[in-house]
């Protein structure tokens, strides 16, 4: 006996009540414009690895459409899933590997297409590379997608006031960063 | 505590984040940016990390939402059949160990019997033996033989042999 007959009755009854808690795939569509390439950004930068990128934002938005509740509204919707790939970076760091994510090359975090890196990330790649996971998760969320204290807590499960203390040393440390590779940039020309 | 705070660090993080730096703010904002340490590493800051953003969006290769839809689907739906094959499974499970239970206890008590089993093939012997096996002799037969005995026997080999090739089929 095929038990998959019997499965489209259970589906569609979790389909509709689904359906009234998430989005149809349209709605989907139009959400994954609009959030992917932020995300696909922050997955990126922050991992210092494109091809890590592409696999965990396939396996943030896989995870948000089955998950069975969302808050409701496009910016809960994002803060989501940018709390579903910051889990997932989190399972990344910790699960055993051979190579050590501060160990990856800097040029990690220059452009892929061959074409050289952009000066954004010819100035921000070698800074990123001497932070610390958790301070370049910080940064960008803070920086990059001007997140609150707040919805950065939501996002990390870090508690407010860590937030802003943490968020303080790696602000204080990256500035030094850049003005040091500025300083470098300077002598150099 | 305040680390590191500036009055006017706000109306400086909203001018960035408008757009609005350098050129469209005014300019008493621009002279306290020069003069003040916190402002002045938020806008570089957040400069590096904007061009940043701009440039990784550029870069990012991305499937169609269609095939995420799809495989979201696909998912969603293994985990419905694995959710509807657990408590099969374990029908599954009891109704081997029934059918098992079943046959030991036929076995068992067809050991006991064993005398008038063997009482009947002697005497089936005797028959062919003799060549007067017809059709209405081994009727008579069948008549002797314990019909108790033979139908719970045939009725559980078919029951084992339907469940064991509905196990296969069902794995298959």
């Amino acid at each position: 006996m095929n038990w998959e007959f019997v499965i489209p009755q259970v589906e569609t009854g979790e389909a509709s009540e689904a359906a009234g808690q998430l989005m149809d795939s349209e709605e989907f569509a139009a959400f994954y414009e609009r959030s992917a390439r932020s995300l696909w950004a922050y997955l990126a930068r922050v991992s210092g690895n494109p091809a890590l990128a592409d696999d965990l934002m396939q396996e943030a938005y896989l995870r948000f459409l089955g998950a069975s509740r969302v808050a409701d509204g496009e910016v809960a919707c994002r803060r989501y899933l940018f709390r579903i790939a910051t889990n997932l970076l989190r399972d990344h760091w910790r699960r055993p590997r051979t190579t050590s994510l501060e160990d990856l090359p800097e040029l990690q975090f220059s452009a892929g297409d061959g074409s050289g890196p952009s000066d954004a990330l010819v100035t921000l790649g070698p800074a990123l590379a001497q932070m610390r996971p958790r301070d370049r998760q910080l940064l960008w969320l803070a920086y990059a997608e001007d997140y609150t204290h707040r919805e950065i807590a939501e996002i990390t499960g870090l508690q407010t006031a860590s937030i802003r203390l943490l968020l303080f040393r790696a602000r204080r440390k990256v500035a030094h960063l850049l003005r040091n590779q500025a300083a470098k940039e300077v002598e150099r020309v | 505590m305040k680390l590191g705070h500036c009055s006017r660090e706000n109306e400086v993080a909203t001018a960035l984040k408008n757009g609005s730096w350098p050129q469209g703010c005014d300019p008493e904002l621009r002279a306290h940016v020069d003069s003040c340490n916190t402002c002045s590493d938020t806008v570089m800051i957040k400069a590096a990390f904007r061009g940043a953003l701009a440039t990784s969006r550029s870069e990012a290769h991305l499937d169609t939402p269609g095939i995420i839809w799809w495989r979201a689907q696909l998912r969603r739906r293994h985990a419905a059949l694995e959710r509807v094959g657990k408590p099969v499974t374990v029908a599954h499970l009891f109704a081997l160990v029934i059918c098992i239970v079943a046959a030991v206890s036929f076995a068992g008590i067809q050991v006991r019997n064993a005398g008038g089993w063997l009482t009947l093939l002697d005497r089936f012997q005797e028959a062919v033996a003799s060549h007067s096996v017809t059709a209405s002799s081994f009727a008579s037969n069948m008549q002797d033989w314990n019909l108790m005995l033979l139908i719970p026997c045939v009725a559980a080999v078919a029951l084992l042999g339907g469940v064991v090739v509905y196990l296969a089929s069902d794995r298959s």
